[in-house]
């Protein structure tokens, strides 16, 4: 251990400006590089560029990094950035400003060392404090007219902090919370924009509850009281769609906004007290409150919109306790309800979301922020954030492989430590796996496999051989299937499966394979199929192809049975050409697209096509899926087809198999992004258009005009098109799921079994993940929704997944 | 941000673009190179690594000029940008197949662009590199002639993972052969 914390010592003593004592930079510019290196030859210049960092350059990386080396006094060390900073405010005042307040925002963390910093320059010189303070003000107001929430959480914030600063007097930040908690009084308003304004007042709390207390304690009651009489009318009744753990066990997973409640009662039964926070500001305190403070304007929060969508309430996942650690770490884990665990884990979030953009940088903030607060166990903290960030439901805030990416390059730069507490957290989630909601369950087995796949496949599966003893559709059982058919087509199958011990080898897919029903004489147009496929590979024009397949003869049978027959030999012999690889596959189905085409013009022949697929493909789920999606985009086949299939064919795939969602979820975003390109190509032609009315006076105008109104009328028809779509698509999928769940509760009661098997806990969670994550579409249909879908002879039980959703909205 | 394409260490040399245009198209594109690949991994893994980021349009393997066989590259194209970018910001640096591959814009693919441009038929930098790299045809260039014999006999060279994708009765022959 001491290895890897040396080398990051040493690298960082080289890395960082000292700023108390050192040359701090070069005004001129001139090269400062002690090793004396000599740029030589191609590529030099790169380097050269790196040293010659331009006086603003410097200024940049001096705020960015202030607080970073722990050598000094951290007030000392911003003292004397402001000293630095000050004569250069003539020239470089907005750049500075700027990444002041870009700071607070990405450092988190470190927010009071630039509170702190504001202080002493508003300290050294007023009217710097003052236009500060009127620069928060415009981005606090921007950020709240275009609903950019998580800014308005953190502005909130820093105002906040500022008043320790003494930046902001006390008495502003009192009337900025009351503005906030009046929200809570607008009548018949969402709960969403309720919560979302007493969550950011809550959580700017921490920061100056103590002063509160100290300088304004009758405002600060009257405050909590407004909070707690809203906290105690609000509903949860949401919460088991949010909730990655269906119980309390292994740990209660509650609602945000209620545990920092929780939490924030408790810091006032402690006096205010947390042990996180770095408050520069405090030994300082008598220099800064000399200081002129800036009181704020009145803050104005805009009214409710159709256009604000606040963010959707959420849960804190938690999956580790103080028996869960070792035991000289456990006891210094912050309890559930402290405020330091909300703090900690406030921070490292913070730091995630505002770093998307690099993945490197976010894991070097966070190695920062574990060796700061050395004395917490923050990197266990960190990977059961990141846990909580991949679980998220109804869906993670960005890309799953962002949350992937970072675990990797925390386990590159914490090489000794965190791989150990992943593998930790890992065992802790398989042995829960009973109490997790499906869809988290999937997202695990995503991310154990993508894991695994970075590591050579190395995992110690024998510990987890109690597995093989539970049923096959156990959850246990289905997870280590899930995450072996991810490996298998990660890796190569081959590959995988010599890696997988002897015993777990029956949980292993079998490796892709295709199934061509027309290779063996005996079936029915086996001939067809032959000579189909010897003149595909004969290079013979379409029309003869076409000729060769409508010389199908099946006898006396229905003319319905005659185009099963064509469609299956068809696209067998298309799919049989093209088994190589996928883009072979694809070049296939492009090149004999128009003789599908013809073929399926009813719903019945694109059934019949979506079975044959399902035929052909019964063995290679990822091939299935991406030809499904083609035939789509290739406008063979429509999505309603797609779902009557999944539901109503004899050859649909299983209800709990990974396949069977992924082409129902597919389905949901190709509707949901066509119709949305469509009305976004209308929105900027409509625009175009007013633009051109305004000059209506040219003469050649008039004709462009002319085609802008066709084009118009074009799209709307196809938006309109397009949304019927998303309404059959949308609901069909609900009311078959529901029906299904329905028939499965009436047969259990009539035979008096219990309800709750896996594919009824599979479709519930999956089923209500989908509502929520297109609950503004949902939303939409709502009447159709209740009326067709959930409507009076439901069966209760199901009528749940309906409340849970209207809960959220 | 990330899409600032500007950054984007790999460059086409041999596109007779305007550095401005070329510019222009990768802010525009949706297509990545993908590089450091081993010869032996399949579209099929590349396909199922690149979904991940967002829908894959198509994926087209890079060949050796005359062996007509992975030479370790490829482009992966999306039908979104913000897909694309998901991609070279998260992919790149992390493993597929065990190796540590590189993802950068691309200006677009053109017919000709799947071949390797190097002496041998493969990429430039396999005609130079020294070491012995299995995954990616043994030695490098320099060291090939010499030392490949050796190898060859008590390594099972070429023995290991077979190619499923090759061209002679691949990609190209079916193009071929389905013209009409």
């Amino acid at each position: 251990m001491s290895t890897w914390r040396d080398r990051d010592e040493r690298k960082r003593g080289r890395d960082d400006y000292d700023v108390p004592d050192g040359p701090p930079y070069s005004k001129r510019g001139r090269r400062s590089d002690p090793s004396g290196y000599r740029g030589r030859g191609g590529g030099a210049w790169k380097d050269e560029r790196k040293v010659e960092l331009s006086t603003e350059e410097k200024l940049v990386s001096l705020i960015e990094r202030v607080g970073n080396d722990t050598k000094g006094l951290l007030e000392n060390t911003i003292q004397s950035l402001a000293d630095i900073l000050i004569p250069e405010m003539d020239e470089y005042k907005d750049k500075i400003m700027q990444t002041i307040m870009r700071c607070a925002r990405e450092y988190s963390e470190k927010m009071s060392i630039y509170s702190t910093l504001v202080g002493a320059l508003n300290m050294k010189k007023s009217d710097i404090g003052e236009e500060f303070v009127d620069l928060l003000i415009e981005d606090l107001k921007s950020a709240l007219t275009m609903n950019k929430f998580l800014s308005v959480k953190s502005l909130v914030r820093f105002l906040s902090d500022l008043t320790n600063a003494r930046v902001v007097p006390l008495s502003s930040i009192v009337s900025l919370y009351d503005t906030l908690i009046t929200v809570t009084y607008e009548p018949g308003i969402s709960q969403l924009r309720s919560d979302w304004y007493t969550y950011v007042l809550l959580s700017s709390l921490p920061w100056v509850g103590g002063e509160l207390q100290q300088k304004r304690q009758v405002e600060l009651d009257r405050l909590l009281s407004a909070i707690g009489g809203y906290m105690s009318k609000r509903t949860t009744n949401y919460l088991p769609a949010l909730q990655s753990w269906q119980s309390d066990r292994p740990y209660p997973q509650r609602d945000q906004l209620d545990l920092l409640w929780s939490q924030v009662l408790k810091m006032k039964e402690e006096g205010w007290k947390e042990g996180v926070l770095v408050r520069p500001y405090a030994p300082l305190e008598s220099e800064l409150s000399s200081a002129y403070g800036h009181p704020l304007p009145n803050i104005i929060i805009p009214g409710h919109t159709l256009d604000s969508a606040y963010p959707l309430p959420s849960t804190v996942f938690r999956c580790i306790g103080e028996s869960d650690l070792p035991p000289h770490v456990g006891p210094s884990l912050p309890q559930s309800e402290s405020i330091n665990r909300y703090l900690i884990t406030d921070i490292i979030s913070s730091i995630i979301n505002s770093h998307t953009g690099n993945r490197k940088a976010c894991a070097h903030q966070l190695n920062v922020v574990i060796e700061r607060l050395h004395h917490l166990p923050v990197e266990y903290m960190t990977a059961e954030v990141l846990f909580g960030f991949i679980f998220t439901l109804p869906v993670p805030p960005h890309s799953l492989l962002y949350y992937g990416s970072l675990t990797i390059e925390l386990c590159k730069l914490r090489p000794a430590t965190y791989p150990v507490i992943l593998t930790q957290l890992i065992d802790i989630l398989f042995s829960q796996l009973d109490h997790i909601n499906f869809v988290v369950a999937e997202r695990f087995a995503w991310w154990f496999s993508y894991h695994l796949s970075n590591y050579g496949y190395h995992w110690d599966w024998s510990k987890w051989v109690w597995c093989l003893q539970c049923a096959p559709d156990s959850p246990p059982c289905w997870f280590v299937k899930q995450v072996f058919e991810r490996c298998s087509r990660l890796g190569s199958h081959e590959v995988f499966s010599e890696l997988v011990p002897d015993d777990f080898k029956p949980l292993l897919t079998p490796p892709n394979d295709s199934y061509y029903l027309y290779a063996e004489d005996g079936v029915q147009g086996f001939e067809v199929a032959k000579q189909l496929v010897e003149s595909m590979k004969a290079k013979v024009p379409l029309e003869r192809l076409k000729e060769v397949l409508d010389g199908t003869d099946i006898g006396n049978n229905s003319e319905e049975q005659l185009l099963e027959l064509k469609v299956s030999i068809l696209t067998h012999c298309i799919l049989h050409i093209g088994d190589k690889t996928i883009s072979h596959c694809f070049t296939a189905l492009h090149k004999f697209r128009s003789l599908l085409l013809e073929l399926l013009e009813t719903e019945n022949a694109k059934l019949y096509c979506l079975s044959a697929v399902g035929e052909f493909f019964e063995e290679n789920t990822q091939l299935h899926c991406l030809v499904i999606d083609r035939l789509v985009r290739q406008e063979l086949i429509d999505n309603g087809s797609i779902i009557k299939w999944c539901f109503t064919s004899s050859n649909h795939p299983d209800f709990t198999s990974r396949l069977f969602w992924d082409i129902l979820r597919s389905s949901f975003s190709r509707v949901n992004k066509s119709l949305l390109q469509c009305e976004k190509e209308l929105e900027e032609i409509k625009e175009k258009l007013q633009k051109t009315t305004g000059l209506d006076e040219l003469v050649d105008g008039t004709e462009d005009k002319q085609e802008l109104e066709w084009k118009i009328q074009e799209l709307e028809e196809k938006v309109e098109e397009r949304s019927t779509e998303q309404k059959e698509v949308f609901l069909s999928t609900c009311r078959y799921l529901i029906e299904s769940l329905c028939s499965h509760l009436s047969t259990c009661d009539e035979e008096g079994t219990d309800y709750e098997t896996t594919w009824y806990t599979c479709i519930t969670d999956n089923t209500r993940q989908l509502l929520i994550q297109y609950h503004t579409v949902y939303r939409q249909y709502s009447y159709s929704l209740e009326s067709d879908c959930f409507g009076g002879g439901v069966d209760l039980r199901v009528q749940e997944i309906y409340k849970q959703f209207q809960g959220i909205l | 941000m990330a899409s600032a394409p500007t950054l984007s260490n790999y460059r086409d040399h041999k596109a007779d673009i305007d550095p401005d245009d070329y510019q222009q198209l990768l802010v525009q594109s949706t297509t990545l190179y993908v590089g450091n690949l081993s010869f032996y991994t399949t579209e099929e893994q590349i396909y199922e690594l690149f979904s991940m980021a967002g829908d894959v349009k198509r994926v087209i393997m890079g060949l050796d000029r005359h062996k007509k066989t992975p030479c370790g590259f490829c482009f992966v194209e999306y039908y979104e940008k913000s897909a694309a970018s998901i991609a070279v910001k998260y992919i790149n640096g992390t493993k597929l197949d065990g190796r540590i591959v590189r993802t950068d814009w691309d200006a677009g693919f053109k017919e000709g662009r799947q071949y390797g441009r190097g002496r041998r038929g493969g990429q430039v930098r396999d005609d130079y590199r020294n070491d012995y790299d299995e995954e990616r045809g043994g030695f490098g260039g320099r060291h090939q002639q010499i030392r490949d014999a050796e190898y060859e006999d008590d390594r099972g060279f070429g023995g290991g993972r077979r190619h499923r994708f090759s061209e002679p009765g691949g990609k190209k022959d079916l193009s071929e052969s389905m013209e009409t």
